[in-house]
């Protein structure tokens, strides 16, 4: 009836499928290239940049870009290129920092509240619903102004704020892949029900919260990029993106461009290589579309 | 009696229901008793609405019974903890209708049957695995399948594995909802041919839940009819095709397309549409639709023997209202 | 058949692009279907009767196209009008209805809208004619109470009532054509019987040609009068319904016969067919069914057979046709 020995077949495991289907979707693929090269002068910084990041230079303020600062310098002699390469540090920190934090706590509330229902649902999603009664941007500010202004702070308020985002979306994707005819067969199995939330409920909720999660990662930059900006997150004289924004602002009517511009671009390019992974990312993730 | 490999008493399951903006209670499963002995195939037969699906889910409890009472085996299903259920679970399993959807898309044939072996600690690792390949060679399928995901298997395929799954902890008693309806034809009789086979290996009992009539004829030794939450008729099979006595079986059974052209008769096709109980009244539901229905129909009729072994529910029947089945409406 | 039919098609192929390469889900397909005929299509799942189905009616979209063939409906080639008059065609004088009505009427639409709509579309014709020509199909199609169908919303309809009113929005504008794709797969056994007996009178009454497209044998054996058998995107056999049934001359046809649990006689084990549907993008050399027929011999391996006449009317794709009732015993 069959056949005598079975097709090898390509590996299927989602993993594999993942990163196949990867390596034919441009779009994903230059956001990662984006990010991944942001990400790589970021950590080695240290070997890349010409100068120190707080190595000032008197003698050669606000220089226009030229082969010895090809970004050019501050009012303190700061050499630009230096300190954004370095400012991704920071900036890359607190994304995936913020965001971590944030899908670790929301997924796992997300999770219980969907999965158990009832009244466990109800506690969990009102306490999400007061969190999110903020607008996030004045909440982070909030935070900070109360705690003080320091990266740990920062990093907290910023995740603080997207708790309930990954909260509501997982939950509803468990609420739905709770009523799949797999995990109803788990359960008639005789399964014990964490089992079935962690082994089958789960892993075909996971899909929506990576796509999600690229797209706060780029926010959580913006946050704390604006937070810094207004002097309550990193504070000058460390390099990071919203600090150098802030300082050159002045400096822009006259004539002054580069100290703003080059910051600037690094916090859109960044942001833009996250969203692109985003958006490819749900077809990468789910298995059953081939 | 004491062969009861399962007992159903007076199984009711009602869902409290908005409709257009009133209060209602749907009754799905409405005071249904019967039994099945080791080794026997029943069929649980009906249309939407009759609940024979949700029968099946609260002998499972994979819905909480309103009321009534399940015993397997002798042991109580209902009237205790979920979580003492366990055991249980491992000696009754289900294999539902949709092979595609029973399947965890991201797990491994092997992993989805080397679950339940697992956990039920009947082996493991190697032990485990060596299991795994011979299920699968039981139910049609080579043990290098294990490695594959269920989007690389046909539909058949995917309801062998179900099949494999469902055996994998040795039940005694297997419930089927529908496990060929989502296969093609020629499939389908492949299912149907291993199923017949493994209960003949295995010494297995398996309830059936089903509306083609053509499959209860070739696998079932007892059929049970259901109509609007109620069992309306029960009898042996041979007997219920030659002499089917509720007007709805009736209705049913002459409702099933030809097998060919030449066979092409009049018939008077029945009318309405089946019933969904949503507050139904007292009396018998299919009088709506059954061209019989008197004034007795309105009180409430229980199930009664009309012979041996052949239970009906209907005032009619035994009032002589309803005359015998006539022969040449269903071939014989 | 000396009346002209009033579809023919011929060598229709339609193509899909899939990353995997080119799926020739049609390849070259002939099928007639005469005025007042109700043909049925008959094929499991793989085998392209739907595709033949919206091929015919110009719905195909990418990835698929219709690459080749003919249509003609009437004489005209429907694959070379332009869409503007293809659009007069569709639900003029072609019309369509699909397995699952309630999931293709508009969910916040009454239906006696869309019956106005799709009236006063093709017809110049006012409200009034229009709601009063809406009630008289709804009553045709057996509904009991077409007043209050009308005002319904799909989802306060059952499977049933559901269905005669996708089929009475079909016939709003009485074509000549309507093809039934699988209308009775998602209902009861005491409803399909209703739908089906419904078709087979507005056959009678209105003089309506009808493609049903279908997996299920018994309900071709209930109406049909002719049967095309597909598989892996071909015609395997054509005939009447009564021929095809009672000397089928291909053996899939006969496993297909076979394969189904019937109530009229029990069979110690069913006669399935080993093996199972093709993957279009790998389709066996030489006769696509050769791997699972009981019949196959080396020609078939090598030789794809084409549509050969048995008999006047009755053709089939099989190197072997004569022999198939007797080794089929």
């Amino acid at each position: 009836m069959l056949e005598a020995s079975l097709p090898r077949l390509r590996d299927e495991r989602p993993l594999f499928v993942g990163l196949r289907r990867l390596r034919r979707n441009p779009v994903t693929l230059s956001g990662l290239v984006i990010v991944l090269v942001v990400a790589l002068l970021a950590v080695f910084a240290p070997l890349i940049a010409p100068y120190g990041p707080q190595q000032g230079n008197a003698a050669a303020t606000l220089q226009s870009p030229s082969w010895s600062h090809p970004f050019g310098t501050d009012s303190i002699g700061f050499d630009i290129f230096t300190r954004t390469i370095y400012g991704g540090r920071l900036d890359l920190l607190i994304a995936f920092g913020a965001v971590g934090i944030a899908l670790a706590v929301g997924c796992a509330f997300g999770a219980i509240a969907g999965f158990f229902g009832r009244v466990v649902d109800e506690v969990v999603m009102r306490l999400m619903d007061m969190l999110s009664a903020f607008p996030s941007f004045i909440l982070a500010l909030g935070v900070v102004a109360a705690l003080g202004p320091s990266l740990p702070n920062l990093i907290f308020a910023i995740a603080l704020v997207n708790v309930p985002v990954y909260a509501r979306l997982l939950r509803a994707r468990v609420l739905t892949v709770r009523e799949a005819q797999y995990v109803r067969a788990a359960t008639a199995l005789g399964l014990p029900r964490l089992r079935v939330l962690l082994v089958h409920v789960l892993p075909n909720s996971w899909a929506p919260i990576f796509v999600q999660s690229t797209l706060q990662a780029g926010y959580a930059i913006l946050e704390a990029a604006g937070l810094s900006f207004i002097g309550l997150g990193i504070r000058v004289p460390r390099a990071e993106w919203g600090v150098m924004i802030n300082s050159g602002l002045q400096y822009i009517v006259s004539g002054q461009w580069w100290i703003t511009f080059f910051p600037g671009t690094a916090i859109a390019l960044t942001v833009m290589g996250f969203n692109l992974i985003g958006d490819g990312l749900q077809d990468v993730l789910d298995p059953r579309r081939r | 009696m004491s062969d009861a490999i399962l007992q159903v008493d007076d199984l009711v399951k009602e869902y409290r229901v908005r409709v257009g903006g009133r209060r209602a209670v749907l009754h799905a499963v409405d005071g249904v008793s019967f039994e099945i002995a080791r080794g026997e195939t029943v069929a649980l037969v009906g249309e939407s609405g009759s609940g024979k699906s949700t029968t099946a889910l609260c002998i499972l409890r994979l819905e909480e019974p309103t009321r009534g009472r399940v015993r397997f085996d002798g042991e109580e299903v209902t009237g205790r903890s979920a979580a003492s259920l366990r055991p249980l679970r491992r000696r009754v399993q289900i294999v539902f209708q949709d092979p595609t959807e029973s399947l965890n898309p991201r797990r491994s044939v092997g992993d989805t049957l080397r679950e339940p072996i697992e956990w039920h600690h009947l082996a493991e690792g190697a032990a485990a695995r060596a299991r795994v390949g011979e299920l699968l060679e039981l139910v049609g399928l080579q043990p290098g399948h294990a490695r594959r995901y269920p989007h690389q298997l046909s539909g058949g395929q995917r309801q062998r594995v179900c099949i494999a799954r469902a055996l994998a902890t040795n039940p005694s008693l297997v419930l089927l909802d529908e496990p060929t309806s989502a296969l093609d034809v020629s499939v389908q009789a492949q299912i149907l041919n291993l199923l017949n086979e493994l209960q003949r290996e295995i010494d297995l009992t398996y309830l059936f839940i089903t509306h083609d009539l053509g499959v209860v004829r070739h696998l079932a030794d007892r059929v049970l009819v259901m109509y609007a939450g109620q069992i309306v008729e029960a009898a042996p099979t041979a007997t219920l095709f030659e002499r089917p006595l509720h007007p709805y079986t009736r209705a049913l059974l002459d409702s099933v397309p030809v097998d060919s052209p030449s066979e092409r008769r009049l018939r008077a096709v029945p009318k309405g549409e089946p019933y969904s109980p949503l507050d139904p009244a007292p009396g018998c539901r299919f009088a709506g639709r059954c061209p019989w229905a008197a004034e007795e129909c309105e009180a409430p009729v229980e199930l009664a023997p009309a012979a041996d072994g052949h239970l009906v529910r209907c005032t009619g029947w035994f009032s002589r209202r309803v005359p015998e089945p006539r022969r040449e409406a269903i071939a014989s | 058949m000396t009346a002209e039919p009033l579809l023919q098609v011929r060598g229709l192929a339609t193509w899909f692009e899939t990353p995997r390469g080119i799926a020739k889900v049609l390849d070259g397909l002939d099928l007639d279907v005469g005025r007042g005929e109700i043909v049925g299509l008959v094929g499991e799942s793989g085998s392209g009767k739907s595709v033949t189905a919206y091929s015919v009616v110009r719905l195909v979209r990418p990835p698929g196209s219709v690459v080749a063939g003919r249509v003609l409906f009437e004489g005209r080639d429907l694959l070379s009008l332009p869409e503007g008059q293809m659009r007069h065609v569709r639900g003029k004088e072609i019309s369509m209805i699909f397995q699952d009505p309630r999931g293709y009427l508009d969910p916040v639409a009454r239906v006696g809208n869309v019956l106005n709509e799709i009236y006063r579309t093709h017809e110049q014709a006012s409200r009034k004619e229009a709601k009063a020509r809406a009630l008289e199909l709804l009553r045709a199609v057996g509904l009991p109470a077409p007043e209050r169908v009308y005002r319904a919303y799909p989802h306060e309809l059952s499977g049933g009532m559901a269905q005669r009113a996708m089929i009475a929005l079909a016939l709003a504008c009485s074509p000549k054509l309507l093809i039934a794709d699988e209308p009775t797969t998602a209902l009861d056994v005491t409803i399909q019987i209703q739908i089906v007996r419904l078709l087979a009178e507005l056959r009678t009454q209105l003089d309506l040609s009808i493609l049903l497209i279908t997996h299920n044998l018994s309900v071709v054996a209930e109406v049909c009068d002719r049967v095309a058998v597909m598989y892996a995107g071909e015609v395997v056999e054509n005939g009447a319904a009564r021929e095809i049934f009672e000397s089928p001359r291909h053996p899939y046809t006969v496993g297909l016969l076979r394969a189904r649990p019937r109530i009229g006689t029990v069979e110690e084990k069913l006669a399935d067919i080993p093996g199972r549907v093709p993957d279009l993008l790998e389709l066996p050399a030489g006769c696509r069914f050769h791997p699972r027929c009981f019949l196959a011999d080396d020609r078939c391996r090598h030789e794809a057979p084409g549509l050969r006449p048995l008999m006047p009317d009755h053709v089939s794709r099989c190197h072997y046709a004569e022999r198939v009732q007797e080794d089929a015993a």
